[in-house]
């Protein structure tokens, strides 16, 4: 994925694109059900996402925080969500849309669950981020961020797992947790790790790489490895030629990282095809 | 099923197949209320109304109480009651229930019941606001006295008035001293919010 190489199975299980604006809550609110109307003649599946909040902050020593309750109320965030399938049936396109924000998330495709290509997530997000822009008279972007989450289970990385499928070879695949175990010793769960990477020709745009325990139960082994870019657009990158580039430059530099990160073994069990 | 959470969504959350571990133990500075995680705001200042034409605002956003033992959940002083899934569909089932009390208020068919959730509801919403953005526009007669830089209009009761800018716009066809006929909303303090239809009853 370095641009001269594809792979022809990719552990990407989703592929998120997403746009920030202010936007003030009257305008929104006065004009969300015409843009109801319309996402919906596309994605017509309307599941508002429910998120129950608590406060929490840490206090106490920083390397031993406690997790304080904070004594403001408890918030339900409600988030508008279209998609072109219900989510029991499995994702396949879906549209979040809460005020100030623009979501395309791209799954595979259902029909036989292969990865789906950056192109066509640059082509779907862009149009309809147009048309967001232009409903919501969006001038200028505050945030652009892409995140792509590449799954490691027994679907995508077999040949990583013990006979048993108790244990994943995890420092065999990705290059964060080499060196850690000696010979012998094995890593346990959770794998967990979180890195920022800050960019010396592009201050304005930053790396994430976020490495998540996604194990079900110790049955279903599973680690998402998760590559997030995210850029703070100058107020003459908000145009959508720009924004166009920027996404483009944000997909470059998670397929750089995808080379460094995942070891050579695992890129080849990817099935590495040149362009 | 809860989400905890002490920042606001960060731009990875938005992935489907984000997880938020929730903390296994907590702790708390305060005495903790039994109703304290039972409560929850929701994130709306405003209800829309007939798509969206029409917004009512909030003086303080809802608060949502959910019963832990049933997951029912109910919006105080609204006399909604629904379950934890359609908790989604809040702010329709609320817009709904004003639509339908401000129906029955008009038609003077409230019941009794009817009346005290009324009332619980009007202390809740800008119900002032409301009833002037909901109003038809109504006919006036005025002069155009000056257009730019700023619009003063001689109305045909006598009053003068200064025009907003972006409701002048309305005007800018017209030249000063022009008579003109107008459909026009008013606001609070009896000041056009909005100009429509405007017709030349004279031409200079």
């Amino acid at each position: 994925m370095d641009g001269n190489i594809e792979y022809g199975k990719p552990p990407v299980v989703e592929r998120v694109a997403s746009l920030y604006a202010d936007i003030p809550e009257e305008l929104f609110e006065g004009r969300f059900e015409d843009w109801r109307n319309l996402v919906a003649q596309h994605f017509p599946v309307y599941e508002p996402l429910k998120q129950w909040k608590l406060g929490f902050q840490n206090k106490g020593d920083p390397k031993e925080p406690i997790p304080i309750l904070i004594s403001s109320q408890p918030e339900l965030i409600i988030t508008p969500r279209f998609s072109r399938r219900l989510s029991r049936e499995g994702f396949d396109w879906s549209i979040r849309c809460p005020r100030g924000q623009f979501t395309m998330n791209m799954h595979p495709d259902p029909s036989d669950g292969s990865a789906r290509r950056y192109a066509q997530l640059r082509y779907e997000f862009i149009s309809w981020a147009e048309r967001w822009m232009e409903h919501f008279e969006v001038r200028t972007i505050k945030l652009l961020t892409l995140h792509y989450v590449n799954a490691l289970n027994m679907g995508t990385v077999p040949s990583f797992f013990s006979k048993d499928g108790l244990s994943l070879a995890l420092p065999d695949i990705i290059n964060v947790f080499m060196n850690v175990a000696r010979p012998g010793e094995i890593i346990v769960p959770p794998f967990v790790c979180h890195a920022n990477i800050q960019f010396p020709d592009k201050e304005n745009a930053s790396f994430s790489l976020q490495v998540q325990d996604s194990s079900s139960s110790p049955q279903a082994v599973g680690v998402n490895v998760n590559f997030i870019v995210t850029v703070q657009p100058v107020p003459e990158e908000s145009s959508i030629q720009k924004i166009t580039e920027l996404l483009d430059w944000a997909h470059y530099r998670i397929l750089e990282r995808f080379e460094y990160v995942f070891s050579e073994r695992a890129k080849q069990s990817f099935e590495p095809v040149k362009k | 099923m809860f989400i905890a959470s002490a920042a606001p969504e960060s731009p990875p959350a938005a992935a489907e197949t984000w997880r938020i571990n929730s903390p296994e133990n907590l702790a708390s500075d305060t005495e903790v209320e039994p109703t304290a995680f039972s409560k929850f705001v929701i994130n709306r200042n405003y209800l829309a109304l007939e798509g969206g034409r029409l917004l009512l605002k909030l003086h303080k956003r809802p608060v949502l109480e959910v019963n832990p033992l049933t997951l029912e959940c109910e919006v105080m002083g609204w006399g909604i009651k629904l379950s934890y899934v359609q908790a989604g569909e809040v702010d329709r089932v609320m817009a709904r229930r004003f639509s339908l009390l401000f129906s029955k208020s008009d038609a003077d068919e409230l019941t009794a019941e009817d009346k005290k959730l009324w009332l619980s509801i009007l202390d809740q919403v800008d119900f002032t606001s409301f009833c002037i953005n909901r109003a038809a526009p109504h006919y006036v007669e005025g002069q155009l006295r000056r257009l730019r830089p700023d619009c003063y209009v001689d109305w045909s009761d006598g009053r003068s008035e200064k025009i907003a800018p972006h409701v002048a716009t309305a005007f800018s066809e017209l030249e000063v001293g022009d008579s003109f006929g107008a459909h026009i909303k008013l606001g609070h303090d009896s000041k056009a919010l909005s100009v429509e239809r405007v017709t030349m009853l004279t031409s200079a």
